[in-house]
């Protein structure tokens, strides 16, 4: 169609409601964030008879409408009023023109993996970016990959595997997609020593909210390709992209055992520092089996950590852990019951992480496939519950701490879910407003809080009063949050301050006159 | 498990190749599920459940441990009987119909070949050398075609066919079948004999399996190795380190199906180039070795490489 002749109504769908949070709803105080409310269907039988001209189809029933309603979280619902499957970055240049013309909102959706909302449409229509999941071009001599940005990180190592090439850090979680991964950051076991995912791009192809077709990188549109790396999908839709690729290894993995929050944290902190492996992180159950990785890709590595890092490490091993868990139950026998379920999760768990399948010779070879799995076999389910606070170094092992004793408060069993972010200095316009704290220096921290819920019913309200109280603990320590957006929009600006936000809202204004693209997600 | 336990976490498109292939949620278990989370009718579904190739990779990476397969087999047959799809109904009703010798084998092993494997005598008498120890093997007149096509669609077994099928085999000891889906039926309809996977049996033989090499790609037949998941994996691992050879399995060690099936055959749904070309895609082999022959006849389409029966390893 011809975009000279498209003409932008003024904006009213895109104000911008006061923050919901608000500033008398101190620490404590249960309070619900809710759904935002949906979009009403102005100009949309138009938009409809524009998409139709276009050849674009649009799925309007309600057993299409309805698969979107809601994301991994499953605490937001929403329908959109129409589903378009991407098929190519021309139809989706089209579908924002009109979208723009008749200011109906478009949400973007990858492998739904968001926990707040933020890929679920409230009305408009949702966009499926897995239609676009293919790699385009392997260059194994620049160890780089092409691909569309709807494809699953799974898929992606999946084509890369054949060639004997590796991706370098994705989410643990593989039905993540890459665009919506490189939207909001993406950390894995190496992000300590690799960063995040998002700065694994070396350009991206993107579909602005005005409709234009944009090739972007460090050296060419490089303003929007800032504002699209970690921008929560608010300035352009990614079509493809180009990522920096590694080859294959297989893991050689450690686990160490504490009982103290704080020595693991530190501990972690301090293996990260000194770059002695290549894969490092904190999974625990409640805080009294917390359990340090560190993992190795090749025997040299592995060899020198364990001849001049393991010293310092003050975990123990399996066994020792065990006699020591045991003895602690035995002289606290009211806690049986505690003691019962870490025994239980220990035996179905550590099975998962460890399959013979996936691994050869002690090492693991199919790391994106066992970690992913035992996601969702161990902590997925119908909800998920997952506040996360991301801090400076110095802020960390407080903020661990600050949140697992709301954990506790809240539910008998959890996990935390602990990784470092090495920080890119010439990266700092992409980390701004985003899950990366702007007092962060080289490294970045990580924790994730997650409810065992089980079959355990909780009402939303107590589920929402958990992460409110979580998301407290970021306002009060200045840190920011992994998962950053959709239901708990109102905490950035209460963490992050008034000025970036403002200062992000104006180029929002300009990058998207009808405030359309993701509109719940930040703004 | 029903369709409303599907709380859509995406694992099962990671090996469909229904999906794979169309790169749309709708022709998934999650779309098929969350489609009927929201009512949606046969009708709706219809186009997915009849491109699906029952391969079962998708019940082996369902979290929440649906019955994928089976559901969608339910789900085919209430769709036939809502007259959906009634030409396919009404070409394998015809199969089903068309009269068969009934007499009772006495040999305590009997093989249970399949079409295409029946075309290829040589590979066929090799098979039965392989798999004759104390007693003769045979080849079963009637090797139940119609029947797995039958089950494989979700269209009703008259008692009349099921009794002339099953008659010439209730003397016998052992089954070798090459077909998943009647295996897993023969489970129900035999359960004092013992029933073997046709394919899975011969890559136990060590006379034929010494002979695959690092060039070689080795194709697991897929529906009958998801059937049993568990117990199988271990050994084609196994297979795949002590001789060097690669496979068809992907990352979640689910082996990637042809789309050689009856059904897909019959009323073609996915292209089974394009999966041939994926499973080939970035390896690099010399041979592919095959254990179900009609696997073998869709990857000799689309390869110039030497594509061999592992039987037919006997002696090379
Ligand atoms: S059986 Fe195979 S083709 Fe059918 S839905 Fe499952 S994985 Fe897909
Ligand atoms: S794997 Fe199972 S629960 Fe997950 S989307 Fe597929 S059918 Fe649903």
């Amino acid at each position: 169609m011809d975009k000279q002749n498209i003409t932008y109504p003024r904006n009213t769908i895109g104000e911008i409601p006061p923050c919901p949070v608000a500033p008398d709803s101190l620490q404590g105080i249960p309070r619900q964030q809710t759904n935002p409310s949906r979009w009403q269907g102005e100009q949309w039988s138009a938009f409809v008879a524009a998409l139709q001209q276009a050849n674009i189809e649009l799925r309007v029933a309600p057993h299409n409408t309805g698969t979107y309603m809601t994301d991994a979280g499953g605490l937001a619902y929403g329908k959109p009023h129409g589903v378009v499957i991407a098929r190519s970055a021309a139809q989706i240049a089209t579908l924002m023109q009109l979208a723009q013309q008749f200011q109906v909102p478009v949400t973007t959706r990858g492998g739904g993996l968001t926990t707040e909302g933020e890929s679920v449409a409230f009305g408009g229509v949702l966009l499926d970016m897995t239609g676009m999941s293919r790699v385009l071009h392997i260059d194994k001599t620049a160890l780089t990959v092409r691909t569309e940005g709807g494809i699953f990180w799974h898929l992606l190592a999946e084509a890369l595997r054949r060639e004997g090439l590796d991706y370098l850090s994705a989410p643990l979680n593989l039905t993540s997609s890459v665009g919506g991964t490189l939207g909001v950051g993406g950390i894995d076991v190496n992000s300590s020593k690799l960063g995040c995912s998002a700065d694994q791009a070396i350009a991206l192809q993107v579909v602005t909210p005005t409709g234009e077709i944009v090739e972007c990188s460090d050296e060419e549109h490089a303003e929007l390709f800032q504002r699209v790396i970690l921008g929560y999908g608010q300035f352009g839709i990614i079509t493809e992209a180009t990522l920096r690729i590694r080859p294959y290894t297989p893991l050689r993995m450690h686990y160490f055992y504490y009982s103290s929050l704080r020595n693991a944290v530190e501990d972690l902190i301090q293996i990260d520092r000194s770059e002695a492996c290549d894969y490092s992180g904190i999974l625990t159950m409640m805080d009294r089996a917390i359990t340090l990785l560190v993992a190795f890709d090749s025997d040299e590595r592995e060899a020198e950590f364990l001849s001049h890092h393991r010293k310092a490490v003050r975990g123990y091993g399996e066994l020792p852990f065990a006699i020591r868990t045991a003895a602690y139950y035995a002289v606290r026998p009211w806690r049986i019951k505690e003691a019962l379920y870490l025994y239980q999760r220990k035996r179905e768990l550590f099975p998962d992480l460890q399959p013979a399948h996936h691994m050869q010779g002690g090492q693991m070879i199919d790391r994106t496939v066992v970690f992913s799995r035992a996601v969702w076999k161990h902590w997925g389910g119908r909800q998920m519950v997952i506040p996360d606070l991301a801090s400076s170094v110095d802020k960390f092992v407080e903020s661990v701490e600050r949140g697992n004793a709301v954990c506790k408060k809240y539910f008998p069993h959890y996990t935390l879910y602990c990784v470092g972010i090495k920080l890119r200095a010439d990266h700092k316009a992409h980390y701004e407003l985003s899950c990366i704290p702007p007092d962060a220096e080289e490294w970045a921290y990580g924790c994730e809080f997650e409810p065992m819920l089980g079959d355990n019913s909780y009402s939303r309200d107590q589920l929402q009063s958990f992460k409110n109280e979580i998301y407290d603990i970021g306002v009060d320590l200045g840190t920011s949050y992994y998962r950053f957006g959709g239901m708990m929009k109102g905490y950035i600006r209460r963490a992050l301050g008034d000025e970036v936000v403002e200062k992000h809202l104006a180029m929002k204004r300009q990058a998207d006159p009808a405030m359309i693209l993701n509109r719940h997600v930040i703004f | 498990m029903s369709h409303s336990n599907c709380h859509g976490c995406s694992l099962c498109l990671l090996s469909c190749p229904m999906w794979q292939q169309r790169r749309d949620v709708q022709y998934s278990p999650q779309g098929i599920f969350k489609a009927l989370q929201h009512n949606a009718t046969h009708d709706e579904i219809a186009p997915a459940l009849f491109s699906c190739l029952l391969c079962g990779a998708c019940d082996v990476l369902c979290p929440e441990q649906i019955d994928i397969t089976d559901m969608i087999k339910t789900l085919r047959q209430e769709a036939f009987v809502k007259g959906i799809e009634i030409e396919l109904q009404k070409n394998i009703e015809s199969l089903l119909a068309q009269p068969v010798a009934e007499t009772r084998l006495e040999e305590n092993t009997i093989i249970l070949p399949g079409k295409a494997l029946r075309s290829m005598p040589d590979t066929l008498t090799k098979i039965q050398r392989l798999l004759s120890n104390e007693t003769h093997a045979v080849i079963a007149t009637d090797d139940g075609d119609d029947i797995a096509l039958a089950l494989e669609a979700g269209i009703h077994i008259s008692e009349q066919r099921r009794h002339s099928f099953l008659e010439p085999l209730q003397g016998a000891k052992r089954l070798y079948i090459s077909n998943a889906h009647l295996l897993r039926a023969l489970h129900r309809w035999l359960p004092a004999t013992e029933l073997c996977a046709l394919g899975y049996s011969l890559s136990q033989l060590n006379e034929l399996t010494s002979k695959l090499n690092k060039g070689d790609l080795y194709l697991i037949e897929a529906q009958s190795f998801h059937f049993d998941h568990k117990q199988k994996i271990t050994h084609y691992d196994q297979l795949r380190y002590q001789q060097g050879c690669q496979t068809n399995m992907d990352l979640q060690r689910n082996a990637i199906p042809t789309a050689a099936g009856a059904l897909n055959t019959l009323r073609p749904a996915l292209d089974s180039t394009e999966q041939g070309n994926w499973i080939l895609s970035g390896r690099n082999v010399q041979r592919i070795v095959v254990e179900c022959a009609e696997d073998g006849l869709a990857m000799s389409q689309v390869t110039h490489h030497p594509v061999l029966h592992i039987a037919d390893l006997m002696g090379a």
